[in-house]
């Protein structure tokens, strides 16, 4: 029950984020889309680990295995998903900062326009 | 017009996810493998035992990749601008409770890392811990001095020193699968030493994340413009 309602948060949000990517002309906007998009990827891994049951993957005593516990596995390897979405926000508001420093705005379509004019 | 299209799509995909993929509810679907983990591995906490023994080459890679894009960033940010740093004024109340908070996330770093094989918590969860704190202290007292421990306590030798020792550690962990860190006999279950090795690959993993989220935010936070 709990499982299926994280994944369809998990999707609705998905489309959100990929909603602000497509609609939005602010770069920073898009960047912090992005930034919800990678979130909900990791809320969805959540999700499908809790398909069992939401008792944490933790043995308390040495006969506390049962069977509602969470999936660890899929818990475990989205830690590389969350460190990778880091790095590509860090990245990515690297070369906002960049483009900001050299065209003074952050809209795409005046950056596109400036661009377009500087190399014709 | 464009948005009405991509609306339509998002709820055909919806309805087709709900429809096919999504289990019945209440029934248990798959196996988890818990109890496989814990006789391998012997470890309370079996995300720590999947990340830092079973997929120990995933970890690695991740190490990896962070430690190049902390670098990546501060190479790209060399050039630019930087703006004035000055004294902040802030409430004297704001000053003391971010030292306060700073203080308490230390212990929770050292608590999270410590015993993250018992309990939840691990390397990168008190990495980012003591990185927030260091960065709610620089924001609510004072930046300069938060600019200055890094250089004062020699973090980034330190942070050298534990990535070339997590490194080393993992892949002798993911090349030769024979090697045990882990105590065959531990001296007391559920004791900190009950880990073997992996509460000092925790804390050095913490370390880590700790000197490079800090690297990455304050080069933000010195370039933030007008702001």
């Amino acid at each position: 029950m709990i499982s299926s309602i994280i994944i369809l948060t998990a999707m609705v949000s998905f489309f959100i984020g990929i909603a602000g990517l497509f609609f939005n002309r602010n770069i920073l906007k898009k960047v912090l889309s992005l930034a919800v998009v990678e979130i909900s990827t990791v809320l969805f891994y959540t999700g499908i680990s809790s398909v069992n049951g939401i008792t944490a993957p933790i043995i308390t005593s040495v006969d506390g295995y049962v069977i509602t516990m969470a999936n660890p596995i899929p818990q475990a390897v989205i830690i590389t998903g969350i460190v990778i979405g880091f790095a590509v926000l860090s990245l990515l508001l690297v070369f906002t900062v960049m483009l900001h420093n050299r065209y003074h705005t952050l809209d795409v379509h005046t950056i596109e326009r400036i661009f377009e004019r500087e190399t014709q | 017009m464009k948005k009405i299209v991509f609306s339509i799509i998002f709820v055909y995909f919806i309805v087709v996810f709900m429809v096919h993929f999504i289990p019945a509810f209440g029934t248990a679907v798959t196996d988890n493998n818990v109890h496989l983990i814990w006789e391998r591995t012997n470890l309370p906490n079996t995300v720590t035992a999947v990340y830092l023994l079973i997929r120990v080459y995933d970890t690695v890679f991740e190490v990896l990749l962070f430690s190049l894009i902390v670098v990546s960033v501060g190479f790209l940010l060399k050039y630019e601008p930087k703006s004035e740093i000055s004294e902040q004024t802030v409430f004297l109340t704001a000053r003391v409770f971010s030292g306060v908070i700073m203080a308490i996330s230390i212990v929770i770093f050292l608590n999270v890392v410590l015993r993250g094989h018992i309990t939840p918590g691990g390397g990168f969860a008190g990495g980012v811990i003591l990185a927030s704190g260091v960065v709610l202290y620089g924001i609510c007292s004072n930046f300069i001095k938060a600019l200055a421990h890094y250089d004062v306590y020699k973090i980034k030798f330190f942070e050298t020193i534990s990535f070339v020792a997590v490194i080393s550690v993992m892949t002798m962990v993911s090349v030769f699968p024979d090697v045990v860190l882990v105590f065959t006999s531990p001296p007391e279950a559920y004791s900190v030493l009950s880990g073997g090795i992996i509460p000092l690959i925790n804390l050095l993993i913490g370390f880590k994340v700790y000197a490079g989220s800090w690297k990455l935010a304050s080069e933000f936070v010195v370039r933030r413009g007008t702001l």
